[in-house]
């Protein structure tokens, strides 16, 4: 829980030699005194560097925040010249708490990287190459949380100390690092003295990081509720986070298939959400619910008309087919019919044509018998000419009674006319058959046509409108399914989320408002301590009652208002001084505090602050040696002066005539 | 009488039933004169009016259809063979030849069976050709009777192609 320092070790080496300093630390009060610019700074700066606390003195990363006689040339007296540095090597002895002893090492040119501090776990000897040690890194990231980051060994194994997590200026929170807790203890003179914790880095871009250093020194408890509720905040900024990448998300999905989220509020609500989609129809806007069971009745219909459609094509496909087979059937036995009576006419007609032959024969032999009793003689009388017998008209001798010509021909015009009379029968039939086959084939090739129309009619183009709008319809409503389904996932996790940081921000209700009592008193003390300190160091700017610890930044402040240094510099060394003492000494009282138990001020007098102010600090810092505290001041002040001061105090007195930093 | 009552039933009894025979009819082509037309009308046209009886039993079977005739035509045109004639025998044919002899109309020629036309025949065959008759046959006759061989006819009739 404490540091206290022990010994401060710079080795400078040039072309010509090697140049160093050696400076030992007690308990109590050390007085370092040596003339100005005699190297005072560069020492107090160098045990910053050791403990690897660059921040405090620089913003910039990569720049060494060291005077040039460390870096660059060194000034030799004896031959009053500046000679080259060639390389620079720091250590630093301390004791923690409980008596354990350390060493720092850490080169600052010309050997190894200047990011690597080693650190061993023994006393500052003359040789320690060849004591074991362990090489840890400052200055990149991780050095405060890392395994192999100093800064998280420093803090956590030295020094026992637990950093607490803080909010950040991004809403993140991250550690409090020890640059920024280290201003309360040291005090550098070229900003120091500007203002309490001048030398408060801000780059690392933690909220109200002197008040939360002040908090975290102090050990409040209110730094505890604070972390408590920095940690509560982060977690309620993670939900909300997620809420947004959430309801982001939604509105996005919602998008891609033209809708609209309602409901979901980009910043998380308090409540539940109602989140319902809206889909546009006709120039309106629909529930999703109401969409979907309108998509629903939609496909019905239409899927019932297409059935519907199918079925009456089907239908009458089959009455066609009937009707064309009975129609083949028809047609066939016509066909057949009409064959016949072809065949029938046919020898109708050869008959009749037999029948006009006989009946020309017939008539011409009737002319001829008439002709012949004239020229022929008796060729037609037919007798016989042995014994004139009459002899028939016939070729066979059997038949004796012979129709005569003119009945033959009579009988033979008759008959040809019946078998015309026939003819002409048998050729009107087969006209009304030709007429009726040819009606029975315009009739099949209706039906034909319209088998063929049936067909079509499931693929016609109502019928593909139709299917294109069931499966458009379809493909509408599985989407809205979907959709419906990834949203209402969505609900229930932005739900969850929602009900889980309702409950984190209850937590954060429940978690006390203000200084706890125990707070209240260590503020009280401390504004004691610091009102007597300011009475005896010659506080003037204002009434010593009306001076007020803050409760809010834990600073001076009269009538509520931070005490500004501009009115009277030498007040505000004052303050510094009296708060900065007041914080070690409430320590000494307080467990629960995290001071170190030593302060590091570099020239404190300042120009402005008048001899007996300065006398009454030395004695007051020398009370140190009483509480086992530690406290070491870089002067320049006479050193007789300083020794009258401190007439019957115990402190211990480092005097260097000339520079610091000198040939070995 | 007890038999025609059975079968025709209130016939008077004492009705008188007389038959007498009824004519036949006899067709051109079966009737004597016809045939002793077409073989003066044949005969007039062979040469020399002059005819073997395979030649006269040809023509005058020929005569009798408008089918015949289209076939015998192509045979002596060389359109068509001699056994595409189906020629079935005639067994009127030697009467009529007999007649026709007997009554003067033709002459048997001796080494028969030949005929030749006598001079009734002759007498005859004037009344058909000025009175017009039988065109179709006499046109037939006169494009055939001598344009069919002796050979050719003997394959007709005999059916075998030697």
């Amino acid at each position: 829980m404490s540091l206290r320092f022990r010994r401060l070790r710079i080795r400078v080496t040039t072309s010509d030699g090697i140049f160093g300093v050696e400076i030992p630390f007690v308990d109590g009060l050390n007085v370092i005194r040596a003339d100005n610019t005699s190297g005072k700074s560069t020492c107090f700066q160098a045990i910053l560097y050791a403990l690897g606390l660059d921040a405090m003195l620089t913003a910039r990363q990569h720049q060494l925040p060291l005077t040039p006689v460390l870096t660059d040339n060194v000034f030799d007296e004896a031959s009053e010249s500046e000679l080259r540095v060639q390389s620079t090597e720091l250590w630093l002895e301390v004791e923690g708490g409980g008596q354990e002893v350390a060493t720092f090492y850490r080169p600052v040119v010309g050997l190894g990287d200047h990011r690597l501090i080693t650190v061993y776990e023994s006393h500052l000897a003359d040789d320690m190459s060849t004591k074991p040690g362990r090489q840890m890194f400052v200055r990149i990231p991780g050095a405060a949380t890392g395994e192999h980051g100093f800064h998280r060994w420093f803090a956590k194994d030295f020094l026992k100390w637990e950093l607490p997590q803080v909010e950040r200026n991004d809403g993140r929170s991250s550690q409090l690092y020890l640059e920024t807790i280290f201003p309360l203890f040291f005090v550098e003179q070229r900003f120091g003295w500007t203002r309490i914790q001048g030398n408060m880095p801000y780059v690392f871009g933690i909220r109200d990081v002197a008040r939360r250093a002040a908090e975290y020194v102090l050990g409040l408890s209110i730094s505890e509720t604070q972390l408590q509720r920095v940690a509560l905040g982060a977690q309620l900024r993670e939900l909300q986070g997620r809420y947004s990448a959430i309801a982001k998300s939604m509105q996005a999905l919602a998008g891609t298939s033209g809708s609209l989220v309602r409901g979901v509020p980009d910043s998380m609500p308090g409540d539940d959400l109602a989140a319902n989609i809206l889909i546009p129809q006709d120039g309106k806007w629909l529930q999703l619910p109401e969409r979907q069971s309108f998509l629903r009745g939609l496909i019905q219909t239409i899927g019932h008309e297409m059935k519907e459609r199918r079925r009456a094509a089907s239908s009458q496909i089959l009455g066609a087919q009937h009707r064309r087979a009975e129609l083949l059937q028809t047609i066939t036995e016509r066909q057949q019919i009409l064959r016949t009576e072809a065949q029938e006419r046919l020898a109708l007609g050869r008959r009749r044509d037999d029948l006009i032959e006989q009946l020309r024969k017939l008539t011409d032999l009737r002319s001829l018998a008439r002709m012949g009793g004239r020229a022929g003689g008796d060729v037609f009388g037919l007798h016989c000419p042995t014994c004139w017998q009459p002899v028939a008209d016939s070729a066979s001798p059997g038949i004796k009674n012979v129709l005569s010509l003119d009945d033959t021909i009579s009988f033979v015009d008759s008959e040809q006319a019946l078998l015309q009379a026939t003819l002409a029968q048998v050729d009107a039939r087969s006209r009304a058959l030709t007429a009726e086959l040819q009606q029975l084939e315009r009739e099949l090739n209706v039906v034909d046509a319209s088998i063929e129309t049936s067909h079509a009619s499931s693929d016609d183009d109502g019928l593909v409108v139709q299917t294109t709008q069931y499966v458009e319809y379809r493909h509408q409503l599985q989407s809205l399914d979907r959709l419906a389904g990834e949203l209402s996932a969505r609900v229930d996790e932005a739900n969850a989320l929602i009900r889980e940081s309702v409950k984190l921000r209850t937590a954060m209700s429940l978690l006390p408002v203000g200084l706890s009592q125990e707070d209240e008193v260590k503020l009280k003390d401390l504004e004691e301590t610091f009102r007597s300190q300011e009475r005896e160091y010659g506080f003037k700017s204002f009434a010593i009652d009306e001076l007020s610890i803050s409760r809010e930044t834990y600073k001076p402040t009269v009538h509520d208002f931070e005490l500004s240094f501009e009115t009277s510099a030498s007040d505000g060394i004052r303050t510094i001084w009296s708060y900065l003492f007041g914080l070690l000494e409430l320590r000494r009282g307080n467990q629960s505090m995290h001071h170190i138990g030593s302060l590091i001020f570099d020239e404190p007098r300042q120009q402005s602050t008048a001899e007996f102010s300065f006398g009454q600090l030395l004695r007051h810092a020398s009370l140190a040696t009483v509480f086992g505290d530690q406290a070491i001041f870089f002067t320049s002040d006479e050193a007789e002066a300083i020794r009258a001061e401190l007439m019957g105090s115990t402190y211990n007195m480092v005097e260097f005539a000339g520079r610091m930093i000198r040939r070995l | 009488m007890s038999v025609l009552s059975t079968v025709l039933p209130g016939l008077p009894a004492d009705t008188d039933f007389t038959f007498s025979e009824r004519p036949t009819f006899v067709g051109p082509g079966e009737r004597l004169s016809y045939r002793l037309a077409m073989v003066v009308a044949s005969l007039g046209e062979c040469s020399g009016k002059r005819s073997s009886y395979g030649r006269l039993a040809l023509l005058s079977f020929a005569a009798r259809s408008l089918k015949l005739r289209a076939i015998l035509t192509r045979v002596a045109r060389r359109i068509a063979n001699p056994t595409d004639v189906a020629v079935r025998f005639d067994p009127f044919l030697p009467r009529v030849l007999d007649i026709a002899v007997a009554t003067g109309l033709i002459n048997y020629l001796d080494p028969g069976p030949r005929f030749a036309l006598a001079s009734s025949g002759e007498s005859l065959r004037a009344v058909i050709i000025s009175e017009d008759l039988f065109a179709t046959e006499r046109v037939f006759f006169a494009s055939v009777a001598d344009s069919l061989t002796e050979q050719a006819i003997r394959r007709i009739v005999s059916g075998v192609d030697f």
